[in-house]
C-alpha cells in the first residue's frame, strides 16, 4: 500500500523536478550564494576573503551614492506607483462604460506592456532628446508652451521626472488589465440595487467600486512597489553613457542600477550582493507596511 | 545494429573532428562590428592560415558589453586565445593575471613592434615597462567643421571662442561628439593648457593644477557661455543642416559622411584642434589593443597572428576592407600612412593629429578613478561648483585609487 503510493507521489515529484532543478540552479543556489558573498570581498577572480559586516557598514555609512541611489528610488517609487494606479483606474473605468471600439483601446493601451521595456526606452529617449531634434521640444515649442529647449535627459531636475512618466506610461496597460478584470467581476445586482437605491454614479465609485476593488488595488500595489524598486532598464538606457552611469551627476541612478554597476563594471561582487541583500530588506520591509494596513482597514 | 554501428562512428568521427579543431584554431574576440570580424577572418584565410598552418575563428563582441564580458569569461576562465580590447584593458587584465605579458616571452619582437608605433598611442599601452597588448588601429579626435560657413578652422581658443561667439549669433552651435561632460571630451583642454591627470612617473596626481584649472573653466564655457549641447546626439544631421558646423569627434565619421551627404562635398574638412595656451594642440587618442590570454594552448601562434596584424601591408589592407562598410580602420604602424588610400587633406590632418596626441593614462587605478574626473567636470559644468574645490577633491581621490 505504502509502496503503491510512493509510486504514485514519485510520479508527481518527476513532473516537478524539471522546474524545480532549474529554479535551483538559477534562482535558489545563487541566492543563497550571494548571501555569503555579501560577507566577503570578491572580484570574481580571486578567491573571495571574508570580511564580515564590512561591506554592510561601508555601504549604509560610507557610501553617499547608496544613499543618493535610495533616494532617487524612492522619488520614483511615490510618483510611478501612485500615479501609475490612478491613471490606470481611469483608463479602467473608460474602457468599463462599454464605449465602442473599446477592445481596440483595451488592445492599444496594452500594447506598451508586451513591448520590451528597452526598446520603449530607447524610442523615448529619442523622444526626449536635446534641441530641436526631440519629439517632445518639437510639440510643446510648436504649441507654444515651451520657450527654451530642453535636454531632457541631461538636466540633473529633469532626468528622473521624465523616466517616471514614461514607465507611468509603460505601465498603464498591465494595470488597466488587471483593474478591468476586477470589475467585471463586481456582480451586476450590487450596481442595480444601488441604482433602486439613487445612488449617483459619483456614490457608486466611491462606496461600490472603490471597496469592491480593494483586493486587485492591493494586488497591484505590491506588485508595482516591487517592481518599481527594481527599475533598471529605463535607467541603464535612457540615463548612461559608457563614461558615466545613472545620469548626469547620478540625477537618475537608483538602487538596481548602481547595484548592476559595482557588480559587473567594478566587479565589487561581495559589496553588490550586500547592496542585493539591503534592497531585498527595503522590499520585504514595505510588503510588510501594506499588508498590516490592508489588514487594518479589513477590520 | 548497423544503425547503430554507423551512429557510433559518426559520433567518432564528430568527436576526432573538434578534437582535432581545438588544436588547430586560434579564436579571436574582437571588441568592435561584426563586418570587421569578417574581414579580420577573411584577410587570415588567405594570408596567415597557408603560411602559419592554423586557423583563426574570429567573433566580434559590442563595444558596451565587451568589458563586462571579459572579465567574466577571466573569471570562468573560458577565455580566447586573443582578443581586441579598449586600450587600457590589457593592462587592467594583465594586472589580474590573464594576460601573456608580452615583453617579457617576446622581448626582441615587442620592441621591433614598437619602433613602427606611433608613441601617442602605445605610450597608453606600456605601463611600467610592461606591455600585455599591441595597438591594433586608433581613434583621434579631430575637428570637423563646414568650409562654407566657417572659413577658416579655429588655431588657437580665442579663435575658437570668437567662431562660437559668431556662431551663436546666428543661432548655431559646437558640439562635442566623443566625451561631452565626460573625461574624453576634456582631456584635450586639460593637455593643451599645459596640464594633466597624474605626473610623469605615474606616481602621484596633479589634477589640481593652474593649468587644470584654466581648462576646466575653458570647457565649462563651452557648454555654459556658448551653448554646446550637453547630449552628443544628432550630430549629423545638425551638420548637414549647418546648425553645428564645427564639432569635436573621433574619425570616425570622415568614411561616412560622404556617403551621408554627398551634396556637401567639397564643402566640409577636417582640422587639427585649437592650441590651448601651452602652444599644444594635444588631442585624445584612442583605440584598441590586442593581446593573448594565459589559458591560450597556442601562445606562440597566436603571437605570430599578432604579427601579422601589425605588418604595413595587411594594416594597408584591413583600411581598404574597412573602407568599404564606410567606417574607418586607421593603422598604428606609422610606415603604412603614406601608402594609405585616402584624402591627402585628410591624410595631413589626421597624421599630425595622431603625432600629437595621448592616450589615458598608463597608470593602474586609471579605469576606476574616471568617474571621479566625470564626477569633477559634471559638478563644475552642470552644477555650477567652483572649479578649484572640485578639482582638489578629485586630485584626493585620484591619489586614493593609485595602484601601487
Amino acid at each position: 500500500m505504502k509502496i503503491r503510493k510512493f509510486k504514485k507521489q514519485l510520479i508527481s515529484y518527476l513532473f516537478i523536478l524539471p522546474a524545480f532543478l532549474i529554479l535551483t540552479i538559477f534562482v535558489f543556489i545563487p541566492v543563497i550564494a550571494s548571501f555569503f558573498l555579501s560577507f566577503t570581498e570578491y572580484d570574481g577572480i580571486s578567491p573571495p576573503k571574508l570580511v564580515g559586516f564590512k561591506n554592510y557598514i561601508n555601504i549604509l555609512f560610507n557610501d553617499k551614492l547608496f544613499w543618493k541611489a535610495v533616494f532617487n528610488t524612492i522619488y520614483y517609487v511615490i510618483f510611478t506607483v501612485p500615479l501609475g494606479i490612478a491613471c490606470s483606474l481611469v483608463v479602467a473605468m473608460a474602457l468599463f462604460q462599454k464605449i465602442k471600439f473599446s477592445t481596440f483601446f483595451r488592445t492599444g493601451f496594452f500594447l506598451p506592456t508586451v513591448t520590451s521595456v528597452a526598446a520603449i526606452s530607447v524610442v523615448w529617449r529619442w523622444i526626449y532628446a536635446g534641441d530641436r531634434y526631440g519629439l517632445l521640444n518639437y510639440v510643446l515649442t510648436k504649441l507654444g508652451i515651451l520657450a527654451v529647449l530642453q535636454d531632457w535627459l541631461m538636466q540633473p531636475s529633469t532626468t528622473l521626472p521624465a523616466i517616471i512618466l514614461m514607465s507611468i506610461w509603460g505601465g498603464i496597460g498591465y494595470n488597466t488589465i488587471i483593474l478591468l478584470a476586477g470589475l467585471q467581476s463586481i456582480p451586476d445586482s450590487v450596481f442595480e440595487a444601488a441604482k433602486i437605491d439613487g445612488a449617483t454614479s459619483w456614490e457608486r465609485f466611491w462606496y461600490i467600486i472603490l471597496p469592491m476593488l480593494k483586493p486587485v488595488m492591493i494586488f497591484l500595489v505590491i506588485m508595482s512597489t516591487i517592481n518599481s524598486f527594481q527599475v533598471f532598464e529605463q535607467v541603464y538606457i535612457m540615463a548612461s553613457t559608457t563614461e558615466y552611469f545613472g545620469g548626469v551627476l547620478y540625477s537618475a541612478l537608483t538602487i538596481v542600477p548602481y547595484l548592476y554597476e559595482r557588480a559587473f563594471k567594478r566587479f565589487m561582487l561581495g559589496y553588490a550582493s550586500a547592496l542585493a541583500y539591503l534592497l531585498f530588506a527595503i522590499i520585504f520591509v514595505i510588503t510588510l507596511i501594506y499588508m498590516k494596513i490592508s489588514k487594518f482597514y479589513e477590520q | 545494429m548497423k544503425n547503430l554501428f554507423c551512429l557510433i562512428s559518426l559520433l567518432f568521427l564528430i568527436f576526432s573532428c573538434t578534437q582535432k579543431e581545438q588544436k588547430n584554431v586560434l579564436t579571436l574576440w574582437h571588441v568592435g562590428s561584426e563586418e570587421e570580424a569578417q574581414i579580420i577572418k577573411s584577410l587570415a584565410d588567405k594570408y596567415f592560415t597557408p603560411q602559419a598552418g592554423i586557423s583563426v575563428m574570429c567573433e566580434s563582441i559590442s563595444w558596451s558589453e565587451a568589458h563586462t564580458k571579459y572579465l567574466t569569461a577571466i573569471a570562468g576562465e573560458v577565455l580566447p586565445d586573443l582578443g581586441t580590447m579598449g586600450l587600457t584593458w590589457a593592462a587592467e587584465f594583465g594586472h589580474k593575471g590573464a594576460m601573456v605579458e608580452l615583453s617579457e616571452r617576446f622581448p626582441n619582437d615587442v620592441k621591433l613592434l614598437k619602433e613602427n608605433i606611433f608613441s601617442s598611442i602605445w605610450n597608453s599601452s606600456e605601463i611600467k615597462g610592461k606591455v600585455y597588448g599591441i595597438p591594433f588601429d586608433l581613434t583621434v579626435q579631430l575637428i570637423y567643421y563646414r568650409k562654407d560657413i566657417i572659413s577658416k578652422s579655429p588655431q588657437t581658443w580665442q579663435e575658437l571662442e570668437e567662431v562660437l561667439k559668431d556662431l551663436n549669433k546666428q543661432n548655431k552651435k559646437m558640439m562635442i561628439v566623443w566625451g561631452s561632460l565626460d573625461w574624453i571630451g576634456f582631456s584635450p583642454f586639460l593637455w593643451q593648457a599645459g596640464g594633466d591627470y597624474y605626473n610623469k612617473e605615474g606616481t602621484k596626481s596633479i589634477i589640481n593644477s593652474k593649468q587644470a584649472q584654466v581648462a576646466l573653466k575653458f570647457f565649462s564655457d563651452l557648454y555654459n557661455k556658448y551653448n554646446v549641447p550637453r547630449s552628443a546626439e544628432n550630430f549629423g544631421a545638425g551638420f548637414r543642416s549647418g546648425e553645428f558646423p564645427i564639432g569635436m569627434c573621433g574619425n570616425w565619421l570622415i568614411n561616412s559622411f560622404p556617403y551621408e551627404m554627398p551634396e556637401l562635398e567639397g564643402k566640409w574638412s577636417i582640422a587639427l584642434l585649437p592650441k590651448g595656451p601651452s602652444g599644444k594642440r594635444t588631442s585624445f587618442i584612442g583605440g584598441r589593443v590586442i593581446g593573448i590570454f594565459k589559458t591560450s594552448k597556442n601562445i606562440d601562434k597566436a603571437f605570430e597572428f599578432i604579427k601579422f596584424l601589425s605588418k604595413p601591408e595587411i594594416q594597408k589592407e584591413l583600411y581598404i576592407e574597412v573602407a568599404k562598410t564606410k567606417n574607418v580602420y586607421l593603422p598604428p604602424n606609422i610606415n603604412i600612412w603614406k601608402e594609405l588610400p585616402i584624402k591627402e587633406e585628410f591624410r595631413k590632418v589626421l597624421f599630425e593629429q595622431i603625432k600629437e596626441a595621448k592616450g589615458p593614462p598608463a597608470v593602474l587605478g586609471w579605469d576606476d578613478s574616471t568617474k571621479y574626473v566625470v564626477e569633477a567636470i559634471q559638478n563644475v559644468v552642470v552644477g555650477g561648483k567652483p572649479v578649484e574645490e572640485e578639482l582638489k577633491k578629485c586630485e584626493e581621490k585620484l591619489n586614493q585609487h593609485i595602484v601601487k
